[in-house]
């Protein structure tokens, strides 16, 4: 087991975690024009960009799969545990997002053009599993899950993008923006905060996909055992 | 020669289907039905929803049409291996694709004709003005391209899949949801004022995701069909 994928480094991640979470709320002042509220920004914005580093590992994953066969099978189980971290954390970014809205907008949910796309993502991902568990066959599992996941990354730019294409309700991109810059006791535990979350994530990732693979390897090894074989 | 390709392909599906006009009726039938249910339901709703109303349904009426279409679009290919003959002969796969691809355009456009015409009469009363319905086509044609791309590509990766009866409608589905969106609200834009400004927007987005569903369907179909029997 490698250094990376120790319980230790995942303790001390989610410790990370819980800290600025922990910052945000009983520490971080109150924000001007939302008040209390904006606090869930912490667990929020975190959880949106992990969703979004599951969609670009996966994707490029895919293309690993795709163009170096040598590398396919570790890629293609990272690829599965990279959807699976992916709709976790889009159904907690839609989860907290409804949270904010409901004090903020006056509805838990509304067809905005970010919300729409966001649930898209996780309709993606969910397929994306629905698709794996019913392809039988490895190779042909490989080449199909693979293009779905270059097709699922391709949602990321237009949900990055949505708020400033369609006129919406949620806010555009406020993080480094020039023109409304956040006050530097928020956005430096809030940038922190996104870090720690996309280390966590990326754990759950590399820890999801050895899972995976000792999974496979046992059922491979059940298989040829079942076939007359012996276990190596 | 790519061309050539393409026309060979398209016009042995075309001739393929005509053999069993059953694949056209059936799509046809459907939609006919689903529009006489949809306009029964949404005639109870006040008038000021009808435009809408109008919009969405036919909208809705191809999308679930042409999922009927799709289901069946690689039957000929998985009988007698004639996906595995196809492989091994030197035609491009990019072809393939784009022949199946316009196949179903095909039987989008036969399913989407009929269905304007019937809906426009059974929402006579409502006028909405003959500039709108050339509007309404141009959008609908853009979907068309879109959900006939995406539905191709979800069709042949769902090809070998256990429960491709459910699975090949979901992954359909979900990747035309941009597309719905898109088509749609270009249109209620279109219901509200007929200025090209106003939903500009909406066309190139449309015109975007038919780009890249139709380059990822070119790119990935041969990859995806390459062990389908």
């Amino acid at each position: 087991m490698s250094i990376i994928s120790t319980p230790i480094l995942g303790v001390l991640l989610l410790s990370g975690v819980f800290a600025t979470w922990g910052y945000g709320i009983f520490r971080a002042p109150t924000e001007f024009y939302q008040g209390e509220v904006y606090r869930i920004l912490y667990l929020h914005v975190p959880c949106a960009f992990s969703a979004f580093l599951s969609a670009f590992v996966l994707c490029i994953c895919s293309l690993r799969v795709l163009l170096q066969k040598s590398a396919a099978s570790m890629s293609l189980w990272t690829a599965r545990a990279c959807a699976e971290v992916g709709l976790i954390y889009t159904l907690l970014t839609l989860f907290t997002g409804s949270i904010w809205g409901y004090p903020t907008w006056g509805v838990w949910w509304t067809w905005d053009a970010r919300l729409t796309t966001t649930l898209i993502l996780a309709f993606l991902y969910g397929c994306y599993l629905l698709l794996w568990n019913t392809l039988d066959s490895y190779p042909l599992r490989a080449k199909v899950c693979s293009v779905f996941g270059i097709l699922i990354f391709l949602d990321v730019p237009i949900i990055y993008k949505s708020v400033t294409w369609w006129r919406t309700l949620h806010q555009p991109p406020s993080l480094l923006s020039p023109s409304a810059p956040m006050s530097s006791e928020i956005l430096y535990p809030l940038v922190a905060s996104i870090f720690v979350m996309l280390g966590f994530a990326a754990w759950l990732i590399l820890l999801r996909s050895q899972n995976i693979q000792t999974h496979n390897e046992i059922e491979e090894s059940l298989c040829h055992t079942a076939h007359g074989g012996t276990l190596s | 020669m790519l061309l050539k390709q393409i026309w060979l392909l398209l016009r042995h599906g075309l001739r393929l289907d005509w053999t069993s006009k059953e694949r056209f009726v059936s799509p046809l039938l459907f939609a006919l039905v689903m529009l006489t249910v949809f306009t029964f339901t949404a005639s109870q709703m006040p008038a000021m929803y009808a435009k809408p109303v109008f919009v969405s349904q036919t909208f809705l009426v191809l999308v679930f049409a042409l999922q009927n279409a799709f289901s069946r679009i690689l039957d000929p290919e998985q009988k007698d291996q004639v996906a595995e003959l196809l492989r091994t002969y030197p035609i491009s796969m990019g072809a393939w694709y784009t022949a199946k691809l316009l196949l179903a355009a095909l039987h989008g456009l036969w399913i989407l004709l009929p269905s304007l015409l019937v809906s426009s009469l059974f929402y006579g009363e409502h006028d909405v003005g003959v500039s709108f319905y050339l509007g309404f086509l141009g959008i609908l044609l853009l979907c068309l391209i879109g959900l006939a791309s995406v539905g191709t590509l979800a069709t042949a990766m769902t090809l070998q899949a256990s429960g491709k009866d459910l699975i090949q409608p979901l992954l359909y589905f979900t990747l035309a949801i941009p597309l719905l969106l898109a088509g749609s609200q270009a249109s209620l834009q279109l219901l509200q004022s007929q200025n090209l400004e106003d939903f500009r927007h909406w066309i190139y987005l449309l015109v975007a995701f038919d780009t890249l569903f139709v380059t990822v369907g070119v790119l990935f179909f041969g990859i995806v069909m390459s062990d389908a029997s």
